[in-house]
C-alpha cells in the first residue's frame, strides 16, 4: 500500500493529475479540497520575473539616439543610430534598442513587449543593498517589512496552491519571497532530489528509505512537508527535468540565466502550478569599460535578450498564460566616469512581455534632452515612474489581484496603477 | 517611595551581576522522569551545539550543575579553538585596520588611476587587473570578500563546532540574530565581523543594556539601519558651514556596495556630495519593535520620530579624508564630537530641540546622554523583559514556550537588571524546560544540524568554506538575512519543500566524503566493514545519545541491502537526514 502512490504516479502520465483517488500527491488533494479553487489541472496565470542585480544603464539599452546631450555626457558610450556598426533598432524614432537586445526587437514589433523608461523608487538612496532590498520588499524607505512584495501577491491570489507555486531560480530564496507562503528556491530543478554522489542507484534506495521514515514520523510538520518534498520529486522526474528538450527553435544560451529560464518554461508546460516565477542576473554593475557593441554591458544584455527569446518561443501555447517582467535596482549617471563606465544613478527602464501587455511601445517619460537641469540631482535620469505602480499593474491584472489589494501587496503605497497591460 | 523601591532593586541586581555558581543552581530533571545521562544529552543539545563523543557521560559525570556554571561563566581555556583561528588574520585586527587591509579591485584602482599608472581608457581589463594584483602583493592587500566570505564564516563555524565555551557560541548566534545586520548590505558588510567580534560575542552573557548599548554604537548596525545618516533638518536659509561640507562622507562610505564602487571620472568633475539631511527613522524603529519593547510594547509612531531625534549624531567614524579631519577636529578639542572608537557623536547632526519619549521629557540642547538614556529606559521597560524572554524561551525551549516561564524570565530579567546569565538559569532550572526533554519538538536550525553533525561525528575542519553552500540551500545563508528580523526562529520557516531535501542531502554528503576539507574522525577506516546492526549501535549512539533509536533503527536497516557496501556511510547518511536528527 505504501509504494501505490508510487507505482502508480511512475506507470502514468500527466494525467495524474486529475486522479482523484488515494494515490493523488498530498499537496494536489489539498487543492483540490479549497471550495474556491478551479480544477488543479486548469491552466494557471504565471508571472516570471527577472532581477538584474547591479543597475541596469537603461540609456544604453534603450537608448534615446537623438538627444545630443547625451552625446555629449557619454563621449565614448553614446551610441549613434547613423554609425552602422552600432546596429540599433529604431523603435519609435526616438529611442532604440541596444544590438545585443535584438532578440527582443521583434516582440516589441509584434506588440508584446512594453518597455517602461524612467522607472525608478521614489528613495533616493544610491546603495545596491537598500535599492534591491526596497524594490524587492516593495516598501522604499522602509526596511523592517519583513515580507517580500511577490510573496504578499502570491497571498492574495484567493486559491490553494501547489509546492511549485512559488519557485525561485536562485542560490537563496530571494528577500521579494520572504513571508509566509511556501516557495521553492533552488538554483537547479535537476539538483532538486535525493542526491549521492555517483550513485544513482543508492539515491533511490535512500529516497525511499528516508520518504518511508518520514511518513512514520510523529513529527507531523516534517512529515507533511516531506510527502509533498517527494511528491515534487517524482514530479519533476515525471516531466522530464533532466532531459528537457525545448521546442526547435527555442535557442537558450549555455549559461545560468539561459538553464533556468529554461527550466521556468519547463514547470510553465507541465501544469505543475507555478503561478509566480523568479530569477536574476548578475553584473550589470559597469563602473569600468561598460563598452558599446563589445563589453561588458554588451555581453549580459546578449545573455538576457537570447534567454528571453528563447524561452518565450519555447513557451508555444503556453504564451497566453506567461507574463515575463524585468527589474533592476537603480539606473546609472547620465554622464560617462573617467574608467569609461557609468556609477550609479536613479531611473533606468524594465521590459514587460505577454500578450496581454499593451506593446510596442515605450512608457514613462523621459525628458527631451538630458541636460543638466533636466536631471535628478544635476546628475541621473530622474524617476519619473514609481516601480510599484508597474508591478502592481503587472502582477494585478494579469494573476487577477483586484486593485483594492494594491495596499497590501505594497504597504504605504497610495499611487495609481501605471498602465501597461491592456 | 518609588525611588526608594527602585533603589533595593538595583542593589539587587548588582549582587547578582555574576553569573550563577554551581552551588546557587538546581536542575530538576529526576522529578521529569530523566535519567542523568538523558539530562545530559539535552542540555548539550540546548546550551550546546550538540555532543561529541564521550561529552554526555563526561557531564554527566562532573554533574549537570557543575557543567552549566561553567556555561554561564564563559571563560574556559580555548586552546584547540585559537589555534585553527590562527587562520584568519582579521580576528586580530580592529576594524579600521580590517578596512586598510581587505580591498576590493575598485578602490585601488582608482588609486592606480590617480597614479597613472593605469588608464581605463587604453588599456585592457587584463592589464589593468595585473597592475592591481602587483599593488596588492606589495602593500600586503587581501581580497575583500575573504573578510567577509571565509574569514567570517568561517570562524563562526570553527567557534560553534569546536569552543569549549558553547553556550557562549549559541547565544552569540541568537544575538547577532535579535541584532540582526548582514554583509549583503555594502555598508555592513566589512564591519560585520568586527561586529559580532566586539559588540556581540563579549556581552552575550552580560547585562542586556551593555549588548543593547554596544550594538547600538557600532557601525555595522550604524550603516545597516541608516542612524549614521540620520541628522537634523538643516536651520533655514542659513548657508552651510564649510567644515560640514568638507566631511561629508555620506553616502559614499556606508551606502555604496564594495566592489566596484562609483569611479570619480577624471574628465569631468564628480557629482559635489552635498549634504543629505533628514531624519531616517529605520534604526529607532527596529530599536524598539525588534531590539526591545516588541511590537505590541507600547510605543507609538510619535515615540519612532522622537527616539530617532534623539539618536541623531549617533554616527560612525567615516574613512579616508573624512576621517582625518574628524581626527584633527578631535585632536583639537572640538566640542561638537565624542569619539568611542569606531562610534562618534556628532552634536552637529544633532537634533537639539526639546522632546518627549515614552510620555518623558527631554529639555532642549541634548546632546549624546540623551541617547544614553533612551537604551536605559528601553532596557528597563516591563515590555523589553517580557519580549526577550519570549525569545530566549522560544530558542531554548520550543516554538511555543509555556507563558509562566516566560514570567518567570521577565521577572528574573528584571530583578537582575537584565542579566541575560540569570535568565538563562532561571530557564534551566524550570520544570518546563525539562518537561520538553522528552518531546524534543524543537527544529534545528540549519547552522545547528551542520555543528552538531560535525560534533558528533568529531570532524577534523580543515577547510571551511566547501561547506558554505550548504548553509544557502538549507535556508540560512550565514550572515545573509536581511530584513532587521534576523532569521525567524520556528519550525515552518526552516522546513519547506526544498530546504528538508537539502537537509538530506547535506547528510549523504558529509557521510560520504563529499564535502571537501572536512574529514569525520569517528568514520575511519576501522569501522569500515561494520555491519547494519553494528553501525547502527555506533552511529545511533553518537547522532541521537540517550535516546531510543530502535524505531529508526528498524527503518534503516530495511533501506541497506545486504550486499551494500560500506553500511556505515549509509547508516550515517540516514541517521543524519532522519527526522530525529532534524530535532533537538
Amino acid at each position: 500500500m505504501e509504494w501505490s502512490r508510487r507505482a502508480f504516479m511512475k506507470g502514468s502520465g500527466l494525467a495524474l493529475f486529475s486522479a482523484s483517488f488515494g494515490g493523488t500527491p498530498l499537496f494536489l488533494s489539498r487543492a483540490a479540497d479549497a471550495a474556491n479553487n478551479p480544477l488543479a489541472h486548469s491552466r494557471r496565470k504565471v508571472l516570471v520575473t527577472i532581477f538584474q542585480r547591479g543597475a541596469m544603464d537603461g540609456l544604453m539599452a534603450v537608448t534615446p539616439f537623438n538627444d545630443p546631450a547625451l552625446a555629449e555626457a557619454r563621449p565614448n558610450l553614446f551610441m549613434h543610430l547613423t554609425d552602422p556598426k552600432n546596429e540599433l533598432t529604431d523603435l519609435d524614432g526616438r529611442f532604440a534598442l541596444h544590438p545585443s537586445f535584438a532578440d527582443l526587437a521583434p516582440l516589441y514589433k509584434d506588440g508584446r513587449l512594453a518597455i517602461v523608461h524612467g522607472v525608478g523608487s521614489p528613495n533616493k538612496t544610491r546603495s545596491h543593498f537598500d535599492a534591491q532590498d526596497y524594490m524587492e520588499n516593495g516598501t522604499p524607505g522602509v526596511k523592517g517589512t519583513r515580507t517580500g512584495w511577490l510573496n504578499r501577491a502570491v497571498g492574495l491570489l484567493g486559491h490553494e496552491g501547489t509546492p511549485f507555486r512559488s519557485v525561485a531560480l536562485t542560490r537563496a530564496l530571494p528577500r521579494a519571497f520572504y513571508g509566509k507562503e511556501p516557495s521553492i528556491a533552488v538554483d537547479d530543478l535537476r539538483s532538486f532530489g535525493i542526491q549521492v554522489p555517483n550513485n544513482p542507484q543508492a539515491a533511490e534506495q535512500v529516497e525511499e528509505g528516508f520518504e518511508a521514515m518520514y511518513a512514520r514520523s510523529a513529527k507531523r510538520l516534517v512529515q507533511r512537508v516531506s510527502q509533498e518534498s517527494f511528491d515534487a520529486i517524482e514530479l519533476l522526474e515525471k516531466i522530464g527535468v533532466r532531459d528537457y528538450k525545448p521546442v526547435e527553435g527555442a535557442e537558450y544560451p549555455n549559461t545560468a540565466l539561459g538553464r533556468r529560464l529554461q527550466q521556468i518554461a519547463l514547470l510553465v508546460k507541465s501544469d505543475v502550478g507555478l503561478e509566480v516565477a523568479f530569477t536574476e542576473t548578475g553584473g550589470w554593475d559597469t563602473h569600468v569599460q561598460q563598452g558599446t557593441t563589445t563589453g561588458s554591458f554588451q555581453r549580459r544584455a546578449d545573455e538576457m535578450s537570447k534567454s528571453i527569446a528563447a524561452f518565450w518561443t519555447d513557451l508555444g501555447t503556453y504564451q497566453d498564460d506567461v507574463v515575463l517582467m524585468t527589474m533592476t535596482e537603480f539606473g546609472r549617471t547620465v554622464h560617462q566616469n573617467g574608467s569609461l563606465g557609468t556609477d550609479h544613478g536613479r531611473g533606468s527602464c524594465l521590459f514587460v512581455l505577454g500578450n496581454n501587455v499593451d506593446g510596442g511601445k515605450i512608457h514613462g517619460n523621459v525628458p527631451e534632452k538630458l541636460v543638466k537641469d533636466a536631471l535628478e540631482d544635476r546628475r541621473d535620469l530622474p524617476v519619473t515612474t514609481d516601480f510599484r505602480s508597474v508591478f502592481a499593474d503587472v502582477a494585478g491584472k494579469h494573476l487577477n489581484i483586484d486593485r483594492s489589494h494594491d495596499i497590501a501587496m505594497f504597504p504605504g503605497w497610495e499611487g495609481e496603477r501605471f498602465k501597461v497591460m491592456t | 517611595m518609588i525611588l526608594r523601591f527602585s533603589l533595593v532593586v538595583l542593589c539587587c541586581g548588582a549582587l547578582l551581576a555574576v553569573a550563577p555558581a554551581e552551588a546557587d543552581l538546581q536542575l530538576p530533571y529526576k522529578a521529569e522522569g530523566l535519567s542523568k545521562e538523558q539530562a545530559a544529552a539535552y542540555l548539550l543539545e540546548r546550551f550546546a551545539f550538540g555532543a561529541r563523543p564521550g561529552e554526555v557521560e563526561k557531564v554527566a559525570k562532573m554533574g549537570l550543575e557543575k557543567w552549566l556554571a561553567q556555561q554561564l561563566a564563559g571563560n574556559l581555556p580555548d586552546a584547540e579553538l585559537d589555534k585553527r583561528l590562527e587562520a584568519f588574520p582579521a580576528l586580530k585586527m580592529t576594524q579600521f585596520e580590517m578596512s586598510e587591509v581587505y580591498v576590493s579591485n575598485g578602490p585601488i584602482r582608482r588609486i592606480l588611476q590617480k597614479e597613472g599608472a593605469v588608464d581605463p581608457t587604453k588599456m585592457s581589463r587584463k592589464e589593468m587587473n595585473q597592475k592591481i594584483s602587483a599593488y596588492r602583493k606589495k602593500h600586503g592587500l587581501r581580497a575583500y570578500n575573504a573578510l567577509y566570505n571565509q574569514e567570517l564564516k568561517g570562524q563562526k563555524v570553527l567557534r560553534a563546532v569546536y569552543s569549549e565555551n558553547q553556550l557562549t557560541e549559541v547565544l552569540t548566534d541568537f544575538w547577532f540574530n535579535h541584532f540582526n545586520v548582514t554583509t549583503r548590505d555594502g555598508g555592513a558588510r566589512g564591519r560585520t565581523l568586527s561586529y559580532e567580534r566586539d559588540a556581540i560575542r563579549p556581552n552575550v552573557l552580560g547585562k542586556f543594556r551593555t549588548i543593547l548599548g554596544a550594538t547600538a554604537k557600532h557601525p555595522a548596525m550604524l550603516h545597516y539601519l541608516d542612524n549614521a545618516d540620520s541628522r537634523m533638518a538643516p536651520p533655514r536659509n542659513q548657508p552651510r558651514r564649510k567644515q560640514e561640507v568638507a566631511s561629508g562622507e555620506m553616502g559614499m562610505d556606508g551606502g555604496m556596495d564594495g566592489g566596484m564602487m562609483g569611479a570619480p571620472a577624471k574628465a569631468q568633475p564628480p557629482p559635489k556630495n552635498r549634504r543629505k539631511y533628514g531624519l531616517n527613522e529605520n534604526y529607532a524603529r527596529e530599536l524598539m519593535e525588534l531590539h526591545t519593547l516588541g511590537v505590541d510594547g507600547g510605543y507609538t509612531q510619535q515615540d519612532v520620530t522622537e527616539v530617532a531625534r534623539v539618536l541623531t549624531g549617533w554616527a560612525a567614524m567615516p574613512y579616508k579624508n573624512a576621517r582625518k579631519n574628524l581626527e584633527k577636529q578631535i585632536a583639537k578639542g572640538s566640542n561638537n564630537l565624542v569619539r568611542e572608537g569606531e562610534f562618534v557623536f556628532r552634536k552637529s547632526w544633532h537634533d537639539q530641540k526639546a522632546k518627549v519619549v515614552l510620555g518623558e521629557k527631554f529639555s532642549a540642547r541634548g546632546g549624546i546622554e540623551e541617547g544614553e538614556r533612551v537604551l536605559d529606559m528601553l532596557s528597563e521597560h516591563p515590555s523589553t523583559a517580557r519580549f526577550i524572554s519570549t525569545k530566549l524561551a522560544r530558542r531554548f525551549i520550543n516554538d511555543n514556550p509555556p507563558e509562566a516561564l516566560v514570567k518567570r524570565m521577565a521577572r528574573t530579567f528584571s530583578e537582575t537588571d537584565g542579566d541575560i546569565a540569570a535568565v538563562m538559569a532561571t530557564l534551566a532550572q524550570s520544570r518546563e524546560f525539562w518537561t520538553e526533554a522528552k518531546k524534543r519538538s524543537k527544529m534545528k536550525s540549519p547552522l545547528e544540524l551542520v555543528v552538531s553533525s560535525l560534533r558528533a561525528l568529531e570532524a577534523d575542519v580543515k577547510n571551511s568554506q566547501p561547506m558554505m553552500s550548504w548553509f544557502d540551500r538549507m535556508g540560512e545563508p550565514l550572515y545573509g538575512y536581511v530584513p532587521p528580523t534576523g532569521f525567524p526562529d520556528y519550525a515552518e520557516s526552516w522546513a519547506n519543500s526544498g530546504t528538508l531535501i537539502a537537509r538530506m542531502n547535506f547528510g549523504i554528503h558529509l557521510a560520504t566524503g563529499k564535502i571537501r576539507g572536512i574529514e569525520l574522525k569517528q568514520l575511519s577506516r576501522d569501522s569500515a566493514g561494520l555491519t547494519t546492526d553494528e553501525a547502527l549501535a555506533v552511529y545511533g549512539k553518537l547522532l541521537l545519545p540517550a535516546q531510543d533509536t530502535s524505531a529508526i533503527a528498524s527503518e534503516v536497516k530495511e533501506t541497506i541491502p545486504d550486499d551494500a557496501k560500506r553500511k556505515e556511510v549509509q547508516v550515517i547518511s540516514m541517521l543524519l537526514g532522519s527526522p530525529e536528527f532534524q530535532y533537538r
